[in-house]
């Protein structure tokens, strides 16, 4: 190393705090801690570094940094920041939220906010695959209907309460075999071969409909059931009352029968009395009886 | 959208598409709270310039032009907000010294209260606590340099981008830097 250089390094190691620009074999010795040298300027550097012992000095200190740098390992995590779109027009925001949510989590969650719309929708899906119902998309959007050869009672079959002439369809016009028509929109020929579409309003209406129907069939349940549980409470009522009736005799009879064992229990005491009252003269000790205890008292009535 | 690069993402996004946004930040967000974390020292700050650099980088996306350098320009939007956090009254509160750790409070204390660990798990944690506290104690910018370039993987001249000079800059700060890292380390005996 030539004097020139020597010099360089040891400018370098004075200006610790400065940004003075290295000796360029200085710069090259962080690129090869890096790996950010090429095949050829790193074999060139590290024969460099065996025959230059104070570059030599520099490596192994750059090395031993590095090594010991290596053991500030952080691994916390960050809370999941979400942006959210806000059709209202606020600015999007990003959103800590705990962790990642999974599907059946999230479906949980679902299931027991809106049992009620849940149940809803499970029967109304139902309906509606038994019923053959199909989306079609067509030139003009989606088609709602039903597979073409279900006869109207098959469709009709799990909504026998509905009555299309009552209920939301009514303002539809209904085709010769029962099909559902267009709302005034179908052409000629569609008509004739009886497409079995209808549109967005009817659906929503008939979907309506069904829904009420569901709801319906929900409430009938509820009454029905309620109804079970009174009778089922009134039974259980007489019952009691029955048994306690029954308690009450029996009770009442055992009194009674105790009450007459007292009672002659204290006639044969006053006859007693009476005879002892006798022999010694007196005569009021009966009447004092009669005064505290008198026939039928304690019976229940 | 995983399989999409950075400058996928990123066009996406300029187009209004919030979920390719939220992927850059899936990919990102660790990188960037971890380093703003062993800059700042405590997760709650580390949060907020999280936070804060992902907003701005989201309000702003539309104004980078080289969708493939997201990763170093969301570094260098944190990288700001550090610098005028470290410029605020309520700067980084606590940059480890290890001249002023006691014997209460410093690494001593810490293997006392370990005494259930490993030998080896508590020589760790010493040993991470002397690195944040020697790096604490370096001028920021070569700081700066050695974090970007140890444990966020970025290139010199990536670096260069991120803080705003050239690459040889960028090497000369790693080199004093890992310079002052090794003489502090022999002044603790740990070298």
């Amino acid at each position: 190393m030539t004097d020139k250089r020597r010099e360089e390094m040891r400018d370098g190691r004075r200006g610790e705090m400065t940004e003075n620009p290295l000796d360029p074999r200085l710069e090259k010795l962080v690129a090869l801690l890096y790996g950010e040298l090429s095949g050829d300027e790193e074999r060139m550097l590290r024969r460099l570094i065996e025959e230059d012992d104070e570059l030599r000095a520099h490596w192994e200190d750059l090395v031993a940094s590095r090594s010991f740098l290596g053991t500030w390992d952080v691994t916390d995590q960050p809370p999941r920041f979400v942006f959210v779109d806000d059709d209202a027009g606020v600015e999007s925001r990003p959103v800590a939220v705990p962790g990642r949510v999974g599907w059946a989590a999230r479906l949980r969650g679902v299931l027991t906010a809106t049992p009620w719309a849940v149940s809803v929708a499970a029967c109304l899906v139902a309906v509606l695959a038994v019923s053959g119902f199909r989306v079609t998309r067509t030139d003009a959007g989606f088609a709602f209907g039903f597979e073409r050869g279900q006869s109207p009672a098959a469709r009709d079959g799990d909504l026998s309460r509905l009555d299309p002439a009552s209920g939301p369809l009514a303002s539809s016009r209904m085709g010769r075999e029962g099909t559902l028509e267009p709302g005034g929109r179908a052409s000629a020929q569609q008509a004739d071969e009886r497409v079995p579409y209808f549109t967005k309003e009817e659906f929503d209406a008939y979907s309506t409909g069904m829904i009420q129907a569901v709801v319906a069939l929900l409430n009938d349940y509820a009454r029905q059931r309620d109804q079970q549980v009174a009778g089922y409470l009134q039974a259980s009522l007489g019952d009691v009352v029955d048994r306690q009736t029954e308690d009450y005799n029996e009770l009442r009879s055992r009194i009674e029968a105790l009450n007459v064992g007292l009672l002659e229990e204290r006639l044969r005491s006053r006859s007693n009395i009476d005879r002892i009252v006798g022999s010694l003269g007196g005569g009021s000790a009966a009447q004092a009886v009669d005064s505290t205890i008198t026939p039928g008292e304690g019976v229940i009535r | 959208m995983d399989s999409l690069s950075d400058e996928q993402l990123v066009s996406l996004t300029q187009q209004g598409n919030t979920q390719a946004f939220n992927q850059l930040t899936a990919r990102w967000e660790t990188s960037i709270y971890r380093f703003a974390l062993r800059n700042l020292g405590n997760s709650e700050d580390a949060r907020d310039i999280c936070q804060e650099a992902l907003l701005k980088a989201y309000l702003q996306i539309k104004k980078l032009r080289e969708g493939g350098k997201f990763k170093a320009w969301l570094h260098h939007i944190a990288l700001n907000l550090i610098r005028d956090r470290f410029r605020s009254p309520r700067s980084r509160t606590e940059v480890r010294s290890i001249d002023a750790e006691d014997q209460q409070s410093g690494p001593f204390a810490m293997q006392m209260a370990e005494q259930n660990r490993t030998h080896a798990a508590m020589e760790r944690g010493v040993m991470m606590r002397t690195a944040e506290a020697i790096l604490g104690k370096i001028p920021e910018e070569q700081r700066w340099a050695i974090m970007l370039r140890e444990y966020h993987g970025f290139s010199s001249e990536e670096i260069g981008e991120i803080t705003g000079v050239p690459a040889a800059t960028v090497r000369t700060r790693i080199f004093y830097g890992l310079r002052s890292v090794r003489r502090m380390l022999g002044e603790q005996g740990a070298g």
